[in-house]
């Protein structure tokens, strides 16, 4: 099956599930062209630098999926699909049934591509060319011990977002809001979801209490949406930070813990990042901007993506980048990235192909 | 005015430095037992002590409302804040010493200070009594390392207790951080054929390890008893209660109901016990367990799942009430204890505390 092929049978998957990412098969095209630099990399060789050169999808994908966040998984399968690989998805009992769903709803040629099992699948595993992990650190380090060298590992391991705000001079309100859109969405358990906004400590405490409130307010407005069912232990997590953070002196405000989505909002002055416990918890930190590198220390290589709430200065921009940032956005756009945004910096089709090049000159190849 | 609040406030600090005083607290505790309608104000007098002169406590208890009807309403800190915070009421300097929690989770390890150990030695010897733990009617073999080797775990603080207060010798059998399985079974081999009641107590893991490492089973004399405690905390496959039990009691050739099970920990002074497999936690009368419903702050019904709020009137130089992130169900009489907090709660792709640790510890 040629890639044009499978794009349009993804067309409509695509449209389907279109928290992927995707709109339609317009945006698969442009995904093979900017990162395969042809569509028909993975059929053809191509001219390539004064040579030729194809892409050569895995022959097997083997998939570990996190047990959250289903979107990551559809994603994952879709890529696979897309480079025409068969797709063997080890896939956590939290996420059977959206993935179910989406496997069923793939026009049956694709749907052969894939194979779902429920616990770790030593044959799969070892019959796999390139495996895809998303999870914690434990669980990357995990299969990327038992992944050999000569096959393709890709490991998503956690990550973390922050909002940069920087100095305040008037309450953006506009601005407030769509930093609680970014907040709440996923209830705040994904990587590209905000754990803390960052205020310059030169900023007024009467602006920042007013900033504090506004984005209570935001974040209550949308307490009333359909959310996650929050369970005992998260329940009790919530309790714990804001406990914790209330007996270190910390400004708290907060919902009650029987809102459909309860919501916190922390203002501290803090040496180092400390994440929340996620389901809308928010910290807003009082920030030296001469000591942001030491506060972002302990997530040197972990963040994914800094919103920002207005504008950021260059310097600080560097300071990100050194820390391992990958992504730049508005507020707002925290959850929705580009449909050719580079996962965790790095090329996210291409990330599964190897390249093969042919350098005769005086002998023509076919695929 | 001011001045006179601040000598009234050292009068009342000095109150539990005094060790008469201390002494004349213990043997409150200890009357509980006849005299329990004494542990409301005993807690009020705590409570009342303890808000001014730990720092945190006091910070936490300045936002919530300072009228209380009834101990049950005294606020608690959060277990977690002893990794963050001094929890004291005196100076660092101050102290006697002090215990660390195990860090399984985040490998931040949290400290509990005490200007002396002997409100706990009192504690844990008659905690265990209260339960009916035969712990001085048998030679007591612990799975631990000894106070000499670790001397900030609480857990081995107090099995030195039980053991310094028993007629009949004690062992250690966990000797420069290896569990001595070989020398251990010798001499349990050798108490058996005397005859001698045993006790062995020591953490679930070491348990798991010790019938893994040596599968061949023993047969304990009649009076002989087990205590587990502590869980796997992420150490191996963590195994369900009943199985674990079926197997400790036919490895033993002891009834289940000769096996303990301990539930304490490091921040507090006091123990609740539970005997049998699907024994209900009963804690002693100096301390209480509340399940707690995070939703509404509000104590659960009975057959309701809710978390662990210790009250303990022993943990007199920190604070006495401490919200766990334990999970229970309120039995009519103690609590059932589902689950201990060793894990952090599921999440999505988002960076945990643990995570940071764990990234710290493997690769700088």
């Amino acid at each position: 099956m040629q890639t044009l092929e499978r794009i349009e049978m993804l067309d409509a998957i695509c449209k389907l599930f279109p928290e992927i990412g995707f709109r339609g098969k317009e945006d698969l095209i442009r995904l093979v062209e900017l990162e395969l630099k042809s569509l028909t990399a993975l059929d053809d060789f191509f001219d390539y630098g004064g040579a030729k050169t194809k892409a050569i999808a895995p022959r097997q994908i083997y998939h570990v999926l996190a047990a959250n966040l289903y979107v990551a998984g559809f994603q994952s399968v879709l890529l696979g699909l897309l480079v025409g690989s068969f797709n063997v998805v080890q896939c956590p009992q939290p996420v059977t049934e959206p993935l179910l769903r989406f496997i069923s709803l793939l026009p049956k040629k694709l749907k052969n591509q894939v194979k779902l099992c429920f616990e770790f699948n030593q044959e799969a595993f070892e019959q796999s060319d390139c495996i895809v992990v998303f999870g914690g650190n434990r669980t990357i380090e995990h299969f990327k011990a038992l992944t050999p060298s000569d096959k393709r590992f890709v490991g998503h391991g956690h990550k973390v977002s922050l909002i940069w705000v920087g100095t305040i001079e008037n309450i953006n309100r506009e601005k407030i809001t769509l930093s609680a859109k970014d907040i709440s969405l996923f209830n705040q358990l994904g990587c590209l979801s905000p754990q803390s906004m960052l205020i310059e400590e030169s900023t007024p405490s009467t602006i920042i209490l007013s900033f504090c409130e506004a984005l209570a307010e935001s974040l209550s407005k949308r307490s009333s949406e359909k959310g996650f069912d929050i369970n005992i232990e998260e329940l009790a997590a919530i309790k714990q930070l804001r406990d914790c953070a209330k007996a270190l002196g910390w400004t708290v405000w907060e919902s009650s813990l029987t809102e459909i989505n309860p919501w916190t909002v922390i203002h501290r002055r803090s040496n180092s990042f400390e994440p929340t416990c996620g389901y809308r918890t928010i910290y807003v930190d009082s920030v030296d901007k001469t000591k942001l590198k030491e506060w972002l220390k302990p997530i040197q290589g972990m963040i994914s993506t800094v919103g920002v709430f207005e504008t950021i200065p260059d310097d600080i921009v560097r300071l990100f980048i050194n820390a391992g940032a990958t992504r730049f956005c508005s507020v707002g756009e925290m959850q929705q990235p580009s449909a050719f945004w580079h996962h965790d910096g790095r090329n996210r089709i291409e990330d599964l192909v190897r390249w093969v090049d042919w350098e005769i000159q005086n002998q023509d190849v076919k695929s | 005015m001011i001045k006179r609040k601040e000598k009234a406030m050292e009068g009342q600090r000095s109150f539990f430095q005094d060790p008469a005083n201390r002494q004349w607290w213990i043997d409150q505790l200890l009357s509980l037992r006849e005299n329990p309608q004494n542990f409301e104000s005993l807690a009020f007098r705590l409570y009342d002590f303890q808000r001014k002169h730990c720092p945190a406590y006091k910070t936490l208890t300045e936002t919530i409302a300072n009228r209380l009807s009834s101990w049950k309403e005294i606020p608690a800190i959060p277990q977690e804040l002893f990794k963050k915070e001094t929890i004291f009421c005196y100076t660092i300097e101050q102290a006697a010493g002090h215990y660390l929690t195990s860090g399984t989770t985040s490998g931040i390890q949290g400290r509990h200070y005490f200007l002396d150990p002997l409100i706990y030695k009192a504690v844990s010897l008659q905690g265990a009594n209260e339960a009916a733990i035969p712990i001085h009617r048998a030679c007591l073999h612990f799975l631990t390392e000894s106070p000499n080797e670790n001397p900030h775990s609480s857990l081995s603080a107090m099995f030195s207790f039980w053991a310094e207060s028993n007629p009949f010798p004690s062992y250690f059998w966990i000797q420069n951080k290896t569990f001595c399985i070989d020398p251990f079974i010798q001499k349990l081999n050798l108490d058996i054929s005397a005859g001698r009641n045993v006790g062995i107590c020591g953490t679930a893991f070491s348990f798991v390890l010790l019938m893994e490492k040596h599968p061949k089973s023993l047969s304990l004399p009649q009076g002989s008893f087990i205590l587990e405690t502590g869980g796997m905390k992420g150490k191996h496959k963590e195994i369900d209660k009943k199985e674990f039990y079926q197997k400790l009691s036919s490895y033993f050739g002891i009834t289940q109901d000769c096996i303990f099970s301990e539930y304490g920990m490091t921040e507090l002074s006091s123990q609740a016990y539970s005997k049998g497999t699907d024994g209900t936690f009963l804690v002693p009368p100096w301390a209480k367990v509340l399940v707690i419903d995070p939703r509404t702050e509000k104590e659960c019904q009975v057959g309701q799942k809710g978390l662990v709020r210790w009250i303990d009137l022993a943990n007199v130089d920190s604070v006495l009430c401490i919200q766990t992130l334990d999970i229970a169900i309120k039995t009519q009489e103690g609590f059932y204890l589902i689950g201990r907090s060793n894990h952090a709660p599921p999440r999505g792709c988002s960076l945990s505390i643990e995570e940071i640790a764990f990234f710290e510890n493997t690769h700088r």
